[in-house]
């Protein structure tokens, strides 16, 4: 097992290095100059022109992309050409905030997601499954901003319950974007449980459990609900994977200071060290997630455990 | 037997007594919201809205404009124009930065030739600064490359305020992000990244100091959440209420909006190297062809007004007697056919992916269609926006400028004078010996009367000439909470807060 985890982390390594140089390219090769970003309408051109040489942009390509790889090694980002703060200080900075945010959601997607979709496979075209069902649908379909909007009108003008914006201090500033943000994953994971569980019960071990003379309850949750669980496990790590790089238009809506919005911003302002070093930290953590996600399935499924041996 | 009620008597006294005072002693929060993060806090940095919001604050500059945008004094209390390109300023004595150091000549010497070696993205702002001289302790001498009539103007914004040099010094890259050392009524406490900035009050302050014990400055990007915080009581101040929340704060009970007029105007240029429009008639037709009216009521939903001309009427120098362009379609047909385009042309205009903009591109279509121009709408983001006006791409373009700055020259000279073309800010390529001379003069004239007829001959020129189709300037509404007084609006949009309170 450790051998299997120490081999995926060193193929990370190669995985790494090619989002590094893509990104680089994306960046510099699409149109726009940071330095004329920077000064605005109003730039005199030898101005413009030093502000370039300072921040090394006559460079070729391959020397400031050698100049970036050979701080980044040593997780030295450098500083937002804007800010001039530290890309790895901003990260540090934002990463908390996405990070609660998206645990939030995940833990609301597999509270609510699971159980609806278990109970919805075990009674399948019910009443209930039909009613999940179609919420799940609206839950999927339903735009985040518009969802924002409406959980602040009823939840924080009408009601009062739950400030409308901010990370200022509580665990009340989380709710409505975690259930914004949740909504979406929960509705997911239900329909995902659910198609998958309704598989698992046309198996033939589920018909010997059945026939045994187990109870229908146990056969649900120790026969079914566990090999049902594999693709449900994949499919919340990469929703959690993609919930890390953040969740732009939620966290705009709920001026939440998470990483999702600063990257954009970034990438407008044609940040490069900024940008570079958020996707470096993105995949980075994209790829982590879906270690842990692997591993899991060890646990899940003992056949699968044998060959990471 | 009475003993015991006096005890409880002077019991319940001292409690009460405890708890009034505390309730006096409690501490005053302003919260303000606006719409993103601040770059930086270094004055010397980033020069963009939201910083600067901030940075008033904690930095101060030698001179201020007032409400009214006259220039009063600031860190200097008097200054005087010793010859023609020498001035004078006599700076406030008992001044400390928030670090304890005593705010002397050598700050202000220190302070611009950090703007001029940076460079500061607004170090052209000084350009024309060519030294600073110290006196004595408590006096400097700019010298100027050449007389300078709107220097006053020019040191009063916010980007040439004066920090301290060894706050500077110790905190070096981190200057402006986890250290902000000034001499302004507020002192930096925290700023959480996204979130919000936190200020404290200086108790020590050398002026009239801050009516509130904390500020909080929010970052709320989404308009109506920002307006919405009002009504949730989140924020106290709310800048920029958008058009379409500030009607429905309006009938809020509690809240109060507050609208004034700002610097900032918008302006189709042309590119008047190019044909069709090097001719001076189709530039006139197509500014009798727009109805701004119809932009401003219906896109601004009146957040702005018409202006005849180039400046917006609060800056120094506008000539309140100029006659603009009407809306007059048979006039605008007229002088096309005269310039030899009865059939009108095919053309286009760029705007970048801002939606009022976009708006306003797709009503002009409209109205040149009525003339027979085929207008292609181009959207086009920002940076390649800038870069590609600047290099002469476009047939015509929307844009903004702010006269940040509240003067005539600062309006006019980087947009219309030939050597401005280009990046510097000529993006409609307009040159005009006469324009170009008119603005020469202009900066170098002291006498206000001459000044202001120059620019009165400038203008009338200009709106002649037409390089731009002329359009309107902004308003800004700031809502906030019933309880909040005294809130002067900055007409370039950087509010200084100290004077507010809670009622």
């Amino acid at each position: 097992m450790w051998r299997y985890i120490l081999r995926r982390l060193v193929m990370l390594i190669p995985v790494l290095f090619g989002i590094s140089i893509f990104v680089f390219l994306l960046m510099h090769l699409t149109p726009g100059d940071p330095a004329l970003l920077m000064l605005g309408e109003h730039a005199p051109t030898a101005q413009l022109e030093a502000l370039r040489e300072e921040l090394g942009l006559n460079d070729s390509l391959p020397v400031q992309y050698w100049n970036w790889l050979k701080r980044a090694v040593r997780f030295d980002f450098g500083r937002s050409l804007r800010s001039k703060k530290l890309v790895t200080r901003e990260i540090l900075d934002r990463l908390p905030a996405t990070a609660q945010l998206a645990t939030a959601a995940v833990g609301i997607s597999i509270i609510i997601g699971v159980p609806v979709g278990i109970i919805s496979a075990a009674r399948p075209n019910s009443w209930f499954d039909n009613i999940a069902m179609i919420g799940a649908l609206t839950g999927v379909g339903m735009p985040a901003f518009w969802q924002g909007i409406m959980l602040i009108l009823v939840f924080s003008v009408s009601l009062g319950w739950f400030p409308s914006s901010g990370r200022m201090g509580g665990w009340q500033y989380l709710v409505l974007p975690a259930v914004t943000l949740g909504t979406a994953a929960t509705a997911s994971v239900a329909r995902m449980t659910r198609s998958s569980m309704l598989e698992v019960l046309q198996q033939d071990y589920i018909r010997t459990a059945r026939s045994k003379g187990l109870p229908r309850r146990a056969v649900i949750l120790v026969h079914g609900l566990r090999n049902a669980l594999i693709p449900v496990v994949t499919m919340i790590g990469l929703q959690f994977g993609g919930l890390m790089s953040g969740a732009v238009l939620t966290e705009t809506i709920f001026a939440w200071p998470g990483i999702g919005r600063m990257v954009v911003e970034a990438i407008n302002n044609k940040d490069f060290p900024l940008v570079q070093g958020t996707i470096m930290t993105f995949a980075l953590l994209y790829a982590l997630v879906n270690l842990v996600v692997d591993v899991l399935y060890a646990f899940l499924d003992p056949r699968l455990r044998v060959r990471y041996e | 037997m009475l003993r015991k009620p006096l005890l409880m008597f002077s019991f319940v006294f001292v409690l009460l007594a405890a708890v009034v005072s505390v309730g006096l002693a409690q501490p005053v929060t302003l919260t303000v919201a606006q719409g993103a993060d601040p770059v930086t806090l270094d004055p010397h940095g980033q020069n963009d809205q939201p910083s600067a919001r901030v940075r008033v604050q904690i930095f101060e500059t030698l001179v201020n404009h007032d409400a009214n945008l006259e220039i009063v004094p600031g860190l200097a209390r008097s200054w005087e124009q010793i010859d023609e390109t020498t001035w004078e300023f006599k700076l406030q004595e008992n001044v400390t930065f928030h670090n304890g150091d005593p705010f002397t000549a050598n700050d202000v010497t220190y302070s611009f030739e950090r703007i001029k070696t940076l460079p500061s993205p607004a170090a052209y702002l000084i350009e024309v600064v060519t030294d600073v001289e110290v006196v004595d302790d408590y006096t400097v001498r700019l010298k100027l490359e050449y007389p300078f009539a709107p220097i006053l103007a020019h040191l009063a914004h916010p980007s040439n305020a004066i920090v301290n040099q060894r706050s500077v010094e110790e905190a070096g890259d981190n200057f402006g992000s986890s250290v902000a050392v000034g001499t302004g009524p507020f002192i930096f406490e925290d700023w959480v990244s996204g979130s919000h900035v936190e200020l404290s009050k200086n108790v020590d302050y050398w002026g009239e100091p801050a009516k509130v014990d904390r500020l909080i400055i929010r970052s709320i990007p989404e308009n109506t959440v920002r307006a919405i915080e009002l009504e949730t009581g989140g924020a106290d101040i709310v800048y920029n209420v958008a058009p379409m929340d500030e009607l429905r704060l309006a009938g809020t009970p509690g809240i109060k909006l507050d609208k004034y007029e700002a610097l900032s105007t918008t302006y189709v240029g042309f590119n008047v190297q190019k044909a069709p429009f090097d001719n001076v008639l189709v530039r006139q037709a197509i500014n009798y062809a727009l109805d701004v009216e119809a932009a401003v009521d219906y896109i601004y939903t009146g957040q702005a007004a018409q202006i005849p001309g180039p400046l917006p009427p609060r800056v120094w120098g506008f000539d309140p007697d100029l006659e603009g362009y009407d809306f007059d379609i048979e006039k605008a047909k007229a002088l096309l056919a005269e310039a030899g385009y009865p059939d009108g042309f095919k053309t286009t205009i760029w705007t970048n992916d801002n939606p009022t903009r976009m708006e306003v591109a797709e009503l002009f279509q409209a109205n040149l269609a009525e003339i027979g121009i085929d207008v292609d709408i181009q959207i086009i983001p920002w940076a390649t926006y800038l870069a590609d006006t600047a290099a002469g791409k476009h047939d015509m373009f929307i844009l903004g400028w702010g006269t940040v700055t509240a003067d005539a020259d600062y309006g006019l000279y980087a947009l219309f004078h030939s050597s401005q073309i280009g990046d510097p800010g000529n993006r409609s390529f307009y040159a005009n010996d006469r324009v170009d001379e008119l603005l020469d003069l202009g900066r170098r004239e002291t006498d206000v009367e001459k000044r202001r007829a120059i620019y009165s001959e400038v203008q009338k020129l200009i709106i002649e000439e037409a390089p731009w189709a002329f359009l309107l300037v902004t308003s800004e509404v700031n809502g906030m909470q019933e309880n909040i007084e005294g809130f002067v609006p900055h007409p370039a949009g950087h509010h200084k807060l100290a004077s507010v309170y809670k009622k």
